[in-house]
């Protein structure tokens, strides 16, 4: 009892820096990240999206490679903003595979995601949350507009995702009454000392089954020890007040066919978090389930419409589906782009990357992905084709944002260095 | 030995030195090296080897060096006639097995038993805090999904933790603690009742002729599952708790056709997930209406979505020449809440029926039909002491064992230590019981370093409930009798009996068969216009109905290959082109006519859709799924740079003159010659289990008269041949090539059975284990039940 009340006191006193063992070799840190001068300028983040029921490439592609790129019908909508993108065709993630099952490989870039018996790696915001993430109130949000999510912990956990604008408006920039913020002090100070009696008993689990080695075991006594830590930075951050925006909490959309208004409002509610430097890495799986999407001229379920098998009708409507979601993908970068943080706008700040498990959603292959590398500190305005076979993983491209982001690697995953063709400015 | 054992290590290179210490090379066997030398090395050696497999040098597994699986290739090709190739000289049946045993053997004594202790998944979690609490407040989805191994969500390496798992189960013991307290008096149990035609909305709704609703003698009649919803406001529960409903239906026109509804509980508007009650028919008039009875829990302002379910589909513009069918409600009734007790039923159980127990008054709750409602706490007059009481009962029904004073005291430490530093008597209790529900002693199952009575306890409860043990099980656990195999058969079959085996049908249905995605797809309108909801609902029924029937009835488990009978109801008696069934509502076992196709589980409509993607199939992923599912045989992924087939629905090509072409590359052939031909077979079959001739197709192909949305695509060829040569005409002939597979096929469920049961790994190490439950079950046909005691018999399952 006494050993567990002097470790408490240390890991409060000694703030947060002390508690995370990765954060060592940084130096003291401010839990405000914006007080810091040499920073104020250059803030990185990054923004992953997974379109996960595909985006049909022959749409998508310009023909011409290199900067001379043609706006492809699907590239239209991004003509103000062409010079901060760059389009690559014949990329893949090496031995992923399994349809709609390289969904869980897309930020992960594990093999096989589709075998029964599939185990998955950390997803590139997880990594970079572990350096980063204490910079700010939330170190990474997960984000979904209908299910899943593409983010996964070091252990291969699926991260829950937030689906409800509404839900996330309230965690970002509520603060709730009085008596609901004490409650939460008190839930996240006696989460403090349940996870310090935890892990005592985990060791004595441990000790009792002679099996020090032990992966769960020890998994079990690493994930409440960083929960301990994570706690305590939340009581840090508990006291600080959230940040205010110019708006109301929105109500969440219940229509699933009103894809415009549902995707919109979910690039809102993101463009806030950047804007209000609440997260710097943000992951979000897209639409796409069977609902009939209300746009003119679509008369089939979604999902169906992607496994078209040719036929030039269901093309059609698809078509007119992903140019949607493609438009309203410009509209955020467009406006990432007129906000300016410092000497840059906040699309400069900010590496995104937009694209799908999916090469071609018909025959649910996943070589030859539709890519799109928008914003961060690239030379962009380009298409980077990669001829068949002879493209580097797509991990590449994650490595290239992770140095942006300033984690200092030049290895992720199936990685083999950074993504040729594309550099830093 | 040693010198010879350098000199050939020195010989394959150094990647072999480095595990010479710890490892046996399977050239060392003499046995083993001397067949390998005869058959195999021509193919398999130092100069070629072909599909990526050596045996000159092949070392046996050992910690170092995890390749029993190549070795599983290895004994899987032998066996089943794949390998020598036919072209080459055949080692005799004794020979064979004699090389198998040997190669089995050495496997098994070189690699330790897979691991047991492994957490809770989701589902396990809620089933046990819900037994626990007693309480019904759903929390699977607060927990992130689980991972699979070997195809089920049992293993420890899939159940793997992380600070994000352990923060999910921080805040999902707050709701279920939460839940377990009722924190106002519940208003006496009323009648709601709601007169369709009596509420405004509903008025409007026929008044704008919305979605086509009309009145017909005081009820609203609904023709479509969509917009607007019929509603029932006054018949809202206006608080939580729990309420019998009724709901008063009738068929509207139905003209030949069925008129049913699914009714499903729920919040009115917003992505919630809803309740599902069931399927009903509707019956009588207007005046008479049928009654549809059920009781459920509710919270304030939820509703009873009414969906109607009209089959055959009335299309509008087709079918004028007759009255629009529909489903007429008459009205609704709520009664309740009848759960009145307060405290609560789950406060007692938590806090005891203590004296010194009671509710508090807190801060006042707005209720707009109750004035003065206050919210309550539970409170106590001695809290230190009941507060000990309440966790030091509660502890050992959490860990499912009794519990050391010791091993009790840092819980109530800690909870006391709350109640010292201010808090309140239920804040301390809360921190309690939430550190209780994240300990390792809750959450890990198998983490007995010895297995005794309560550990047997535990693990045939969870194999067989997905739940914590009940109290007969612990009690037998204390008598010290579980340890007596007579014991535990009578246990296998009274749990059999429980209905909480409904949790082992669905889970293992679910994942075995993959009954989970069932709703990953919804059919192409134009390809399968036949397709509905009532469908849907229907596969799912027969293949749970049917699997319980073969467990239940200890049926032999090549039912799931081929059987006589199924479980219909009306709308898939149809669908199959069977002799009619009344009502979609329940299920009949039926015998199926001797010119039927259907009988086992590749020929229901649930397996076929779930193998499909809702618009074509493939026979790869449909063959893939029989190796898998039925043979035991998972297939590796395909090489890198093979495209993938792609599938086209203009009528133009099939997909087996895409895979024939495929096939022509050797990398493929070797893994294709067995996934193939099984889906060929099943190509017999549609997207949605429909028997079919011909590929439906809507670009080219012949009319086909009377039908505006498809046309006739290119015939089906579903003939083909078994890798080891018997050949078959279509899918019957292959389903009887399958039959001859007994032995395979019953030793593939009992490894699914075991890695279900025990959470272990399951591979060629363990063959002595799973061969010991198919022979154990020969007597009578490999029966399920008599599989499943003999999985609860197993060293597997009783060992650490």
């Amino acid at each position: 009892m006494r050993s567990r009340l002097n470790r408490r006191t240390f890991l409060r006193a000694s703030g947060i820096a002390m508690g995370l063992p990765l954060l060592g070799s940084m130096g003291p840190t401010r839990l405000l990240a914006k007080d810091n001068a040499d920073e104020s300028g250059d803030v990185r983040r990054m923004l992953a999206i997974c379109a996960p029921l595909g985006i049909h490439t022959p749409n998508l592609f310009p023909e011409k490679s290199g900067r001379d790129f043609e706006l492809s019908p699907y590239l239209k909508p991004m003509q103000p903003v062409r010079d901060k993108i760059t389009v690559v065709s014949g990329i893949m993630h090496p031995n992923v595979d399994g349809g709609h099952a390289a969904e869980k490989s897309f930020l992960t870039g594990a093999a096989h995601p589709g075998q029964p018996s599939f185990q998955n790696t950390i997803s590139v915001d997880q990594l970079a949350a572990e350096q980063i993430g204490y910079k700010t109130r939330f170190g990474s949000l997960t984000l979904a507009v209908d299910n899943n999510s593409l983010s996964y912990t070091r252990s291969g956990v699926q991260i829950p995702a937030e689906n409800r604008p509404s839900k996330l408006f309230a965690r970002l920039f509520l603060e709730g009454t009085p008596q609901e913020k004490a409650e939460q002090m008190r839930r996240i100070e006696d989460g403090q000392s349940i996870m310090d009696l935890v892990q005592d008993q985990t060791k004595k689990v441990t000790r009792q089954v002679g099996r020090e080695d032990n992966q769960t075991l020890d998994q079990y006594f690493t994930s409440v020890r960083e929960l301990e830590q994570r706690l305590v930075q939340a009581e840090a951050w508990a006291k600080h007040p959230k940040p205010e925006v110019d708006r109301k909490q929105p109500e969440d959309i219940t229509d699933r066919g009103n894809l415009t208004e549902r995707l919109r409002l979910m690039y809102e509610m993101i463009y806030l978090a950047i804007q209000t430097d609440s997260t710097r890495l943000i992951t979000l799986i897209g639409p796409g389930g069977n609902e009939v999407v209300a746009l003119d001229g679509v008369e089939d379920g979604w999902h169906n419409l992607s496994h078209h098998g040719r036929d030039p009708g269901k093309i059609e409507m698809l078509s007119i589906i992903e140019l949607e979601e493609m438009r309203l993908l410009a509209e955020l970068l467009q406006k990432l782009d007129s906000a300016q943080e410092g000497n840059h706008s906040l699309l400069d700040q900010t590496a995104i990357l937009f694209g799908s498990n999916l090469g071609n959603a018909s025959s649910h292959n996943n070589t030859n992905l539709p890519i799109l590398s928008a914003g961060g500190h690239f030379r962009h305005g380009q298409h980077l084709a990669f001829e068949d076979g002879k493209a580097p993983p797509l991990c590449n491209l994650l490595v290239n944002y992770l140095q942006h982001l300033g984690v200092e690697t030049d290895e992720f995953s199936s990685a083999t260095g950074t993504l040729t063709g594309l550099q830093t400015v | 030995m040693k010198t010879a054992l350098l000199l050939s290590s020195c010989l394959v290179g150094c990647f072999t030195l480095a595990f010479f210490h710890s490892s046996a090379i399977a050239a060392d066997h003499v046995e083993v090296r001397g067949m390998f030398r005869t058959h195999c090395i021509e193919c398999h050696g130092a100069d070629t080897q072909e599909a990526g497999i050596r045996l000159d040098n092949l070392a046996f597994p050992s910690p170092q060096l995890d390749n029993a699986h190549v070795w599983s290739r290895v004994v899987n090709a032998i066996e089943r006639g794949e390998m020598p190739p036919d072209y080459q000289d055949q080692p005799s049946a004794e020979e064979k097995k004699q090389l198998i045993g040997q190669i089995v053997q050495t496997v098994s004594s070189s690699v330790q038993r897979p691991i047991s202790l492994r957490r809770m998944n989701r589902q396990e979690y809620e089933n046990t805090i819900h037994d626990l609490l007693g309480i019904d407040e759903p929390l699977v989805d607060l927990l992130p999904e689980d991972g699979s191994v070997q195809g089920f969500d049992k293993g420890a390496d899939g159940l793997s933790f992380s600070s994000v798992l352990m923060e999910e189960y921080l805040k999902a013991a707050n709701v279920a603690f939460d839940a377990a307290i009722r924190r106002i008096k519940p208003l006496p149990p009323e009648t709601r009742r709601a007169e369709l035609m009596q509420i405004k909305e509903n008025i409007d709704s026929v008044d704008k002729k919305k979605g086509g609703v009309i009145e017909v003698d005081g009820s609203l009649v609904k023709f479509t599952p969509g917009w607007p919803p019929a509603r029932i406001d006054s018949a809202h529960p206006i608080e939580d708790g729990i309420y019998r409903c009724r709901v008063a239906i009738w068929p509207h026109e139905p003209n030949n056709r069925t008129i049913s509804v699914a009714l499903y509980v729920g919040a009115l508007f917003g992505p919630d997930t809803q309740d599902f009650v069931g399927v009903f028919d509707a019956a009588g008039t207007p005046e008479k209406p049928r009654i549809v009875e059920f009781t459920r829990r509710m919270k304030a302002g939820d509703t009873i979505h009414i969906v109607p379910r009209v089959w055959p589909e009335h299309v509008s513009w087709r079918d004028k020449h007759e009255q629009r069918p529909g489903v007429g409600i008459a009205w609704v009734e709520t009664y309740g809440p009848i759960d009145q007790d307060f405290p609560s039923e789950s406060t007692v159980r938590l806090f005891g029926d203590a004296e010194s127990i009671f509710m508090k008054e807190e801060w006042p709750v707005w209720m707009r039909h109750r004035k003065n409602v206050k919210n309550h706490i539970v409170e106590s007059t001695q809290p230190k002491e009941d507060l000990e009481r309440v966790l030091r009962d509660f502890i050992p029904r959490a860990f499912r064992r009794p519990v050391s004073e010791a091993e009790m005291q840092p819980f109530i430490d800690l909870a006391v230590n709350r109640l010292e530093s201010g808090r309140t008597f239920e804040q301390a209790v809360r921190t309690g019981i939430t550190a209780i529900l994240c300990a390792p002693q809750f959450l890990l199952i198998n983490r007995e370093p010895a297995v005794d009575d309560y550990a047997i306890a535990s693990r045939m409860s969870y194999f067989l409930w997905s739940t914590m043990p009940d109290q007969e099980l612990l009690d037998l656990a204390a008598a010290g009798k579980l340890r007596d195999p007579a014991v535990r058969s009578a246990q296998v079959e009274r749990m059999i009996a429980d209905p909480k085996i409904e949790n082992f049908v669905n889970d293992f249905t679910g994942q075995w068969l993959d009954l989970r995605d069932i709703e990953f797809n919804t059919p192409d309108k134009k390809l399968y216009p036949e397709y509905d909801p009532l469908l849907l609902e229907a596969m799912l029924g027969e293949t749970r109905h049917f699997f319980e029937h073969v467990l239940r009835e200890d049926k032999s488990v090549m039912n799931f290959v081929d059987s006589d009978w199924t479980y219909l109801n009306q709308r898939l008696a149809d669908h199959y082109g069977l002799p009619p069934v009344e009502g979609h509502e329940s299920f009949q076992r039926v015998q199926l006519p001797d010119d039927s196709i259907r009988g086992g589980v590749l020929t229901q409509a649930s397996v076929l859709k779930v193998t499909a993607n809702g618009t074509t199939t493939s026979p790869v992923i449909r063959g893939v799924w029989v190796l898998d599912n039925l043979l035991g045989r998972p297939s590796p992924p395909p090489p890198p740079g093979v495209p993938a087939v792609e599938p086209d629905i203009r009528g133009a090509t099939t997909i087996r003159e895409q895979l024939d072409k495929h096939r022509s590359i050797a990398a493929c052939a070797s893994c294709h010659k067995r996934i193939d031909p099984p889906g060929f077979a099943l190509e017999e079959f549609d997207a949605i289990g429909g028997h079919r001739d011909f590929y439906r197709s809507i670009g080219e192909g012949e009319k086909i008269p009377g039908n505006k949305s498809f046309r006739k695509g290119p015939d089906v060829d579903s003939a083909s041949e078994m890798p080891d040569g018997r050949d078959f005409a279509g899918f019957i002939e292959f389903r009887q090539r399958l039959l001859e597979d007994e032995p395979v096929v019953a030793r593939a469920i009992a490894e699914k059975l075991l890695v279900y049961a025990t959470g272990r790994r399951i591979g060629l190490a363990q063959r002595e284990a799973v061969d010991q439950i198919v022979a154990t079950t020969d007597a009578n046909d490999h029966g399920l039940k008599s599989m499943i005691h003999a999985v609860v018999e197993s060293e597997l399952f009783l060992t650490p």
